[in-house]
């Protein structure tokens, strides 16, 4: 036994166990060391601040930069020890981007708190106030408590060994169905009628826009109906036939005027106007969000605020 | 241990563009006068916040669903400009956002361009809100604020994906001017189709340079166009080479993977026309290990399977 003992890894302040007094330490270590942290950090003067986090996105950027252009190992195991430099680089870059994307993720988790707590400030002010439309902020308070409560209180249900076995077996469960009930019942459902509220809205913005008030919106009427017009059946079959007629082919080969099918046609217009335009925007989108992150990760960015 | 080849011509190209980006910010820092077309959208924001000023009603500002990334900070970028015009007019504005991180910066920056312009006292720490990272909880929030505030103008910057269409419609609704742009291609029909002005592809990137005329972004901006430039002549210079090597340069051979160790071998085969597969521009993006191994590699490759045996 204490041979096997020996076998499993030391405990080091990066491997505490779940539960552990060790974990727990560092948790409150760390949530202090934060603390002070940011509290050092926002008493600094703003030119000190600048090239604080200049160095820091820089270094942030200079890692996600070699994680594109380093060689990366197609089978990397932490187990094996790398050979020379460009190797020891790659396990380097590859062993630590779990932790650096949880930083990002514990950053993310932290900033949706500032977000709520904004979103409360308003709404709590505005009930208080008995402010016009108050009723709506109750509305979100008590939604945004319900569905707390309740999916907390069903993560705590299905903890333990077989507890998880346990509600699938009896999805009745009080925590579980009103978790449920909320979330798949209601919010599911109000997601899903907002989508399809977007038909409606479509209609009315094409109503307005392809209207015959100009040379582009005519092209847009004419190109838009060419196109409907190709996902109706009927109307694909019946012009068919009229190009078949007119070439004589008899449901054969028109010639030249197979390419006055709708399908042709639109065909046409998809891969010879539609996706080299597209295509077009996402380079210039593409060196855009180049340029701008260049400017970002060298600290050259001058916002117009500045 | 194997490696991932997905060749070397990706990243040249990229430092390319780089050096073409930097060159021209030093150029346009050294003092060179470089010239911006006008793009309409924005030439509009004055004329909207103006109109929002007149009727004593909100100017709304999104950025759709943008993170904290390069997109979400060049529609804050803009915003801030927004926020300084609606400052020294004492317009009431809104900025909604989907994102908590990319919200939280956006709060500092604004606070900062009503101190900075002297009207610390006319911001309102309310008018920086953040909804819901939730897609159409985000969209219905939205909606929502602008219906009952009955906002005078909005501007749509930023990522758009479905939700787009509900708040541009909600805001024609209301008769708000509405100034638009989004980075996801997919939606800029239904902006051009619902709103009054649209920036189109990157000039969205481009509306920070157009309003502030700052060198490094004038230069960027150029160094852009350079960019697009050299993408265009790739593409025609491809386009023809691809065309010649395709009716005049029969395929005589055909690369095969052969041997124990799966070597690319080269055979000759009876001539044929060129497939697309086998155009220069595809092999040039598709790299394939050399046909054999260089005498250096063979070495390296001596000596690592040496390696391994002890």
């Amino acid at each position: 036994m204490r041979e096997l003992a020996q076998l499993a890894p030391p405990t080091t302040v990066w491997t505490a166990h779940n539960g552990s007094t060790l974990l727990w330490v560092e948790i409150v270590a760390a949530l202090i060391l934060g603390i002070l942290l940011a509290m050092g950090l926002s008493r600094l003067p703003i030119r000190l601040r600048k090239p604080i986090v200049a160095v820091v996105t820089f270094a942030g950027g200079l890692y996600f930069v070699l994680q594109y252009i380093w060689p990366q190992a197609q089978d990397y195991s932490k187990d094996e020890i790398p050979r020379g430099t460009v190797e020891g680089v790659s396990f380097w870059l590859q062993g630590t981007l779990p932790t650096v994307t949880n930083f990002a993720q514990v950053l993310g988790a932290l900033l949706l708190g500032l977000g709520i707590s904004s979103l409360l400030r308003i709404h709590i002010s505005q009930l208080v106030k008995k402010h016009k439309d108050w009723l709506f902020s109750l509305t979100l308070i008590v939604s945004m408590l319900a569905m707390l409560v309740f999916g907390y209180w069903d993560w705590l249900s299905k903890l333990g060994p077989g507890a998880e076995q346990a509600v699938a077996a009896n999805p009745h469960i009080f925590p579980n169905f009103a978790r449920d009930f909320l979330f798949d019942g209601l919010f599911i459902n109000l997601d899903a009628v907002m989508y399809s509220m977007i038909a409606f809205f479509i209609f009315s913005a094409a109503y307005r826009s392809f209207r015959l008030r100009s040379i582009e919106a005519t092209i847009l009427l004419g190109t838009a109906l060419l196109v409907m017009l190709t996902l109706m059946g009927g109307v694909l079959v019946g012009w068919d036939r009229v190009v078949d007629a007119v070439g004589g082919g008899g449901g054969g080969h028109a010639g030249f005027l197979e390419n006055f099918r709708l399908g042709a046609i639109k065909d046409w217009v998809q891969d010879n106007l539609q996706s080299p335009s597209i295509r077009a925007m996402e380079f210039g989108l593409a060196i855009g969000g180049l340029a701008m992150s260049l400017r970002l990760w060298l600290g050259i960015e001058k916002g117009v605020s500045n | 241990m194997q490696y991932y080849d997905t060749g070397f011509w990706q990243i040249v190209f990229v430092a390319v563009l780089i050096v073409f980006l930097l060159f021209n910010i030093i150029r346009a820092r050294r003092g060179k006068s470089l010239f911006i077309r006008r793009i309409a959208g924005l030439s509009a924001i004055d004329e909207a916040i103006g109109r929002s000023t007149e009727m004593g009603r909100p100017v709304l500002m999104v950025p759709g669903l943008s993170g904290l990334g390069p997109v979400g900070i060049q529609a804050v970028n803009i915003f801030a400009y927004i926020a300084r015009t609606a400052a020294k007019f004492g317009t009431p504005i809104r900025i909604c956002f989907a994102d908590a991180a990319l919200y939280s910066v956006a709060q500092e920056i604004i606070r900062d361009v009503y101190q900075s312009e002297g009207f610390a006292d006319r911001y309102d720490p309310t008018a920086v809100r953040f909804i819901s990272d939730r897609q159409f909880a985000f969209a219905a929030g939205v909606a929502g604020m602008i219906l009952r505030e009955k906002i005078a103008a909005a501007f749509l910057l930023g990522d758009w994906f479905a939700e787009s269409l509900i708040l541009a419609e909600s805001a024609n609704s209301v008769g708000a001017i509405q100034v638009a742009g989004s980075t996801v291609t997919t939606q800029t029909p239904f902006l051009i189709a619902a709103c009054d002005y649209v920036l189109i592809g990157d000039e969205f990137y481009a509306a920070s340079a157009y309003l502030s005329r700052e060198p490094v972004l004038v230069g960027s901006l150029v160094g852009q166009d350079w960019s697009k430039l050299l993408i265009a002549a790739i593409i025609v210079v491809l386009m023809v080479q691809a065309s010649i090597e395709k009716a005049l340069v029969p395929q005589t051979t055909q690369e095969t993977q052969e041997g124990p160790g799966l070597i690319w071998t080269s055979k000759p085969i009876p001539a044929r026309l060129k497939k697309r597969s086998d155009l220069l521009e595809n092999r040039l993006f598709n790299p394939r290990p050399p046909a054999a191994l260089s005498p250096r590699e063979k070495r390296k490759l001596n000596a690592w399977e040496k390696d391994s045996d002890q």
